[in-house]
């Protein structure tokens, strides 16, 4: 493995070479967890790695609050995520999902923004972001911002919507409804192991109940079941206007069904396809028991 | 569950070798053939150096590393490292206790030849009269015949190759185990996590009580393992998963709740009574798991790792044959 390394301070610096190395080959190293992994099976030459970690900006690595929702900068890690209160308190799916990764090492450097532009079919803070209906927002080189919803992002394996003159800047939560009254909200992930595990299967879930019990907003996505994360549209419309509690064994059954439609596994090493379409399945039910 | 316990015979010898000198301030050095892998090999030996020749733990020295300097050993297997090494350990410091007794002896002026060793003193069993150990090896050293305090022992179990009928008593000494284990199934992933393991040893004469916990607490997990995930997936000849991503060695995260019940026995043929205990508590483990997994859902699993989807195929095989039944 052979690479320059550029190691910008500032937003604006990191622009600039952005700029600069528009017609050579380069790539963004935030965590490098994933970055060196795939350097390590596939070689380039002439590459350039532009270090993210050195950059000092708030809105980069940084969490604020409004009353729009929460906003991530791409460099916020998965430790991060994990120790923050409101996170678990208003979107404990985001917390399960981070707090699944990997291990406490890996924990403290990989980031939100890794997770997504690595766009891997079981990445797994990628898949609770989907499921919360989050925004992704893009810094171009002549300082333009772009916003796309995540379900946008994500092109195919280990493809994203970002261009070649753009960085992922942040990440944009919405605030839940304000009739929710509770939230169940979860990540569920199928491995062998408790820790450094890749998913299997994961489905992660984050469904608003008013006064009344009624679902008025549901975010349901898949990972690991097909070549990107994806958003279960049908089987979260399927929710709203149902009372949680009074879900019936059928509509469960309907749910899931539902769920799985959006999935394509393929058999690997891990699984097969039969197994994970089986899991998926159930573990869709088991959101209502 | 019975496994060989120390000193089984695999090779042409399963022994050990150690050189043992003193030097004239005191310290001791050990040099085994046997080696540290983790396993507190280096404290055992240095603790049974200590209370043979009560010299502090502070100024013995274990050197395991050098091929170039170190006696024969066949390696770190077959529960047999402290066995072994022990009683290679404790025949090398029998003979340097014969010279250092006979040099006490003329320098106190007492025709008897028991002593005692303790707090760095050489003291006599029937008048109680003492002197430093390290004067003793001095005075061997600097007085005609002049000798040093060096000695070398080579250990060789009495075990012997199995006959042709693969019968015979093969170890030096043996272990047995048994186990007990709860786990939690679940049929919607058909993951099986176990909750609790029961386990009964013998492990002979306690030498380290948190060095056995290790050993016994180690090898459970690895049993797990092997029931449950470790598995090398090949393809046309070629291994799939050749990393530790993808051959999932368990973590501490998966450490279940461990009860260990230590037998205390005295081996005859151990040091001090003990017995090899590392491969003990890995071996009943899987079989455990099969037959717990197998009492909660009423089906089999026989080829391991026992993985979700080898489970989830038996639970929809069986709801299958009842539905062909009914
Ligand atoms: C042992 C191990 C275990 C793992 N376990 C898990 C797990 O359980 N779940 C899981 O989801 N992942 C897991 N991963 C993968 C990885 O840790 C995560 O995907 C992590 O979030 C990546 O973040 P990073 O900051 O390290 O990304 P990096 O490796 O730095 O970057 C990943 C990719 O994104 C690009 N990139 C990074 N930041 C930006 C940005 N701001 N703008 C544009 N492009 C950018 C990089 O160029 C690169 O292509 C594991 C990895 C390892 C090594």
């Amino acid at each position: 493995m052979n690479f320059e390394i550029i190691n910008p301070g500032t937003t604006k610096e990191l622009l600039g070479a952005v700029n600069k190395l528009q017609k050579e080959k380069f790539r963004f190293g935030a965590g490098c967890t994933d970055l060196l992994m795939e350097l390590k099976k596939k070689p380039e030459d002439g590459l350039t790695i532009i270090n993210l970690s050195q950059v000092k900006d708030s809105s980069f690595s940084g969490i604020k609050k409004s009353a729009k929702g929460m906003r991530l900068g791409a460099m916020f890690t998965a430790h991060k995520i994990v120790v923050n209160e409101e996170i678990k308190n208003a979107f404990n799916v985001l917390h399960e999902s981070a707090h699944n990764l990997a291990s406490t090492q890996i924990r403290q450097v990989a980031t939100v923004g890794g997770n997504l532009c690595t766009a891997s079919p079981s990445g797994d803070i990628a898949c609770a972001l989907v499921a919360l209906d989050a925004t992704c927002e893009m810094l171009s080189t002549t300082g333009k911002r772009r916003e796309i919803n995540i379900k946008e992002f994500f092109i195919g394996v280990r493809t994203t919507a970002i261009g070649k003159n753009e960085v992922l800047y942040g990440i944009a939560v919405p605030a839940n409804e304000k009739k929710t009254k509770t939230i169940h909200s979860n990540f569920i992930k199928i491995g062998t192991r408790r820790s450094m595990e890749c998913s299997v299967v994961s489905l992660a879930y984050h469904i608003q109940v008013n006064e009344e019990g009624v679902i008025i907003k549901a975010g349901v996505s898949i990972g690991a079941s097909a070549p990107t994360v994806r958003f279960a549209e049908e089987a979260c419309d399927f929710l709203i206007g149902k009372k949680f509690k009074a879900i019936s064994q059928k509509e469960k059954e309907e749910f899931a069904e539902k769920v799985l439609s959006y999935a394509s596994p393929i058999t690997d090493i891990r699984a097969t396809s039969w197994y994970r379409k089986e899991v998926l399945f159930n573990i869709s039910k088991s959101i209502f028991e | 569950m019975l496994h060989v316990g120390g000193g089984a015979k695999i090779y042409r010898s399963d022994g050990c070798g150690t050189t043992l000198k003193i030097d004239p301030y005191g310290y001791c050095t050990i040099i085994t053939g046997s080696n540290e892998i983790g396993q507190g090999s280096e404290t055992v030996l240095a603790m049974m150096a200590s209370e043979e020749l009560g010299i502090d733990l502070k100024r013995i020295k274990v050197i395991n590393t050098d091929t170039d300097i170190k006696p024969w050993d066949v390696g770190v297997h077959a529960s047999r490292t402290s066995f072994v090494a022990g009683n290679s350990l404790l025949g090398a410091i029998k003979i340097l206790k014969e010279k250092l007794n006979k040099k006490a002896g003329e320098l106190l002026k007492t025709a008897h030849s028991e002593f005692e060793y303790d707090g760095g003193e050489i003291i006599s069993n029937k008048t109680k009269e003492h002197i430093a150990l390290d004067k003793v090896v001095r005075e061997m050293h600097f007085s005609e015949p002049n000798e040093l305090a060096i000695a070398s022992f080579f250990y060789e179990p009495t075990s012997k190759f199995q006959d042709k009928e693969f019968k015979g008593n093969v170890s030096g000494s043996y272990a047995f185990a048994a186990q007990a284990i709860e786990v939690e199934v679940d049929t919607y992933t058909g993951n099986v996590r176990v909750l609790d393991i029961y386990v009964a040893q013998d492990v002979g004469k306690v030498l380290n009580p948190l060095l056995l916990g290790g050993q016994i607490e180690g090898g459970i997990l690895q049993g797990v393992g092997y029931a449950l995930t470790e598995e090398l997936l090949m393809h046309e000849g070629k291994i799939l998963n050749s990393n530790f991503h993808n051959y999932k060695m368990l973590t501490a995260a998966d450490i279940p709740n461990i009860h260990f019940f230590p037998i205390e026995t005295n081996d005859k043929e151990g040091p001090y009574g003990a017995k090899g205990v590392g491969e003990a508590p890995l071996i009943p483990t899987a079989a455990a798991i099969a037959n717990a997994v197998c009492n909660a859902l009423d089906i089999e699993v026989i080829d391991l790792p026992i993985t979700p989807e080898k489970v989830l195929r038996a639970i929809a095989e069986k709801k299958k044959l009842k539905k062909e039944i009914v």
